[in-house]
């Protein structure tokens, strides 16, 4: 026990969100991010550490950005401003389809399910 | 590359051949089946493969094998089709590039990544542009858009009042967000320098980003 208190310790804050997060998402049946494939199906999960309201030709543009600890996944939800239960902080699983934008991983428009 | 063209008309067969020429793999998609068995019979354009489906259904995007296709180019005739073609191709099987034909000039403005679309071209928008390009001295010619409008490549002709007419290029001031990247006098193309002096008629073609586009119209035009 303490030597789990000093491994604590000298971890960064960082380093334990990453662990908290992979712990969290380990047990439901889906893929760790940083192992999700582009371009198939894929089904990803993870905590919201960013929203915000990019505006892409004069149109909303809802991004949300999502991570496991793995990795993060940026969720894009063209023509909303704001959709409700998608709010930071909140765990939810996405389905989609990835593909690569300028090195991100990005999901347009992918279904989503709240996670309590 | 492997490139999937919808609507086998004549401009996706046309585009089918020009890129087969170039080394490209081509499918053509296409719900009509006379279509189809015509061009399967007169085997044209030549080497391109067809597929006889609605591109409009995912299901039908998946036997395409879209998910391994670099290009898709939405050009039928319907505006409505080529909007969802290029959402599902986008959305559905992350296609890296997705090129739309604009049909009706109206419908220019849904053409953008909203709807999956990286590259929309607008016939009507190109004539007008060629049209004004050869009757207009004095005024500011879009010619083509770049990262959704962004930057645009665009063109002016010089008039007599021009503020810019017997002055160095480095001498302009031009701002920093926008480049003059050939100058045209008569016949010659002219690879801008510095020390380049710009006359009255000349052609200035300018890369221009959005924001730099006023402090461009106030040199050249006046």
């Amino acid at each position: 026990m303490l030597k789990g208190l000093r491994d604590r310790l000298h971890t960064s804050l960082d380093d334990l969100d990453c662990a908290r997060l992979q712990d969290r998402f380990a047990c439901l049946s889906i893929t760790p991010i940083a192992d999700a494939p582009m371009r198939q199906p894929i089904v990803v999960g993870g905590e919201i550490k960013r929203v915000l309201i990019a505006p892409h030709n004069g149109m909303a543009t809802l991004e949300i950005v999502v991570g496991d600890g793995t990795g993060t996944v940026t969720a894009v939800f063209s023509g909303r401003r704001h959709i409700a239960g998608l709010d930071h902080g909140r765990a939810v699983v996405l389905e989609g389809v990835a593909h690569d934008v300028k090195g991100k991983r990005v999901i347009l428009n992918p279904a989503y399910t709240l996670l309590p | 590359m492997r490139v999937v063209i919808a609507g086998g008309g004549s401009v996706g067969k046309f585009i089918a051949e020009q890129l087969h020429e170039g080394g490209h793999e081509v499918l053509i998609v296409d719900n009509d089946h006379a279509t189809v068995a015509r061009a399967l019979k007169n085997n044209e354009p030549k080497g391109v493969a067809w597929f006889e489906a609605d591109a409009c259904e995912i299901a039908a995007l998946a036997d395409a094998n879209l998910d391994k296709a670099d290009v898709v180019a939405a050009v039928t005739g319907d505006d409505e089709d080529n909007l969802v073609i290029s959402l599902l191709a986008k959305q559905e099987f992350g296609v890296p590039r997705v090129v739309a034909r604009v049909n009706n000039p109206k419908n220019e403005w849904m053409f953008n990544e909203t709807w999956g679309v990286d590259v929309s071209v607008s016939t009507p928008h190109l004539i007008t542009g060629l049209v004004q390009e050869a009757v207009t001295e004095g005024s500011f010619v879009r010619l083509l858009n770049f990262e959704g409008g962004k930057a645009q490549l665009a063109e002016v002709t010089l008039a007599d009042t021009s503020p810019a007419n017997g002055q160095e290029i480095g001498e302009l001031g031009f701002p920093r967000d926008a480049n003059i990247v050939a100058v045209v006098r008569g016949d010659r193309v002219i690879m801008p320098r510095p020390d380049t002096i710009l006359r009255v008629h000349d052609e200035v073609i300018v890369l221009v980003t959005a924001e730099a586009g006023d402090d461009v119209r106030r040199l050249l035009i006046g």
